[in-house]
């Protein structure tokens, strides 16, 4: 609507409509934003992704890296207890005390 | 002596681009971007997919496509999460496409099956109108899902949001407002005229 002109029904109700719009637009916002909030993955899944993400191609040290500070203490004890016992073997010759035992399930009757 | 083990910290004081730089050659580097974008890629494709199962699906393809490709990632200014909402968008896409292939589940079984049952201790018609809207938003034209999810789920700015959907500012306001109209319509149009609708064409 003009400054000047009078006013009368006819141009009040363009400005009416375009106000009525403009709090239908912001009312649907309004139930817009309450009805589309943020989504959180479960847990286990997110935990079970990055795990997968991390392993896929990963080298031995990368692997290690990704360990807690405690797993990677017992891989480091586990392998220095390997090597020892490699070491003891070949040092008390022999065949290393390993003896040929029978597969314990027939492979018929 | 310092631990060859020892892991590498301190990759949340990075910003993105020298993220991306490092994850080229280093998965924790890549592991810190899963952690910064895992929700968002997950209500992106949860919201296109309505439902919990497709959703984590589709997100672990996100995340290991993304994985696959970061060797080859250009940094052209552009934000890292506009290339991962990329990945996002045609993994839907083609999810969709499948879906149509196979079966047309009516929607309100679809929603019924996740949407719906999630928020069960809301009153029944507070519900209702909440599930007519997600039903409203979901009949409107992909894009203009991506469109909301982007601006009303993540609250980005239209800029970002034209880069990330290929378009200028100015055309992501416009498509923001027909955008309302046309769920306003849609709202306003019972079942019943919807089904006039289609019938007639």
């Amino acid at each position: 609507m003009k400054p000047d002109q009078p006013a009368t029904r006819d141009n009040l109700l363009p400005a009416d409509d375009e106000q009525h719009e403009a709090e239908a637009l912001a009312q649907l916002t309004k139930a817009l934003e309450s009805a589309l909030t943020s989504r959180q993955p479960r847990e286990s899944f997110a935990r079970e992704l990055r795990a997968q993400i991390m392993d896929e191609g990963a080298d031995v040290p990368s692997r290690l890296r990704s360990l807690s500070p405690r797993l990677q203490f017992a891989a480091a004890l586990a392998l220095a207890a390997g090597c020892l016992l490699l070491m003891l073997r070949r040092l008390l010759g022999g065949n290393g005390g390993g003896e040929l035992v029978e597969d314990t399930v027939p492979s018929s009757a | 002596m310092k631990n060859p083990f020892a892991r590498q910290s301190d990759y949340s004081a990075l910003d993105d681009a020298a993220l991306v730089a490092l994850a080229k050659t280093d998965r924790d580097a890549f592991g810190e971007l899963y952690e910064r974008y895992l929700s968002k890629m997950y209500s992106y494709v949860y919201y296109r997919t309505g439902n919990t199962h497709d959703a984590e699906d589709l997100t672990a393809k996100v995340f290991l496509r993304a994985f696959a490709h970061i060797g080859k990632y250009v940094d052209r200014g552009l934000p890292f999460q506009a290339w991962l909402y990329r990945i996002a968008h045609n993994l839907v896409a083609n999810w969709h496409r499948d879906q149509s292939r196979r079966k047309i589940i009516a929607l309100e079984d679809y929603l019924g099956r996740d949407l719906q049952t999630e928020a069960p201790d809301e009153r029944a018609e507070a519900r209702d109108e909440h599930d007519s809207l997600l039903r409203a938003v979901r009949r409107l034209p992909a894009e203009r899902q991506q469109l909301l999810i982007l601006k009303i789920v993540e609250r980005l700015p239209n800029r970002e949001i034209g880069i990330i959907m290929g378009r200028s500012e100015g055309a992501i306001k416009s498509l923001y407002h027909r955008t309302l109209l046309a769920l306003r319509a849609e709202l306003s149009a019972g079942p019943a005229s919807r089904k006039m609708n289609r019938s007639s064409g």
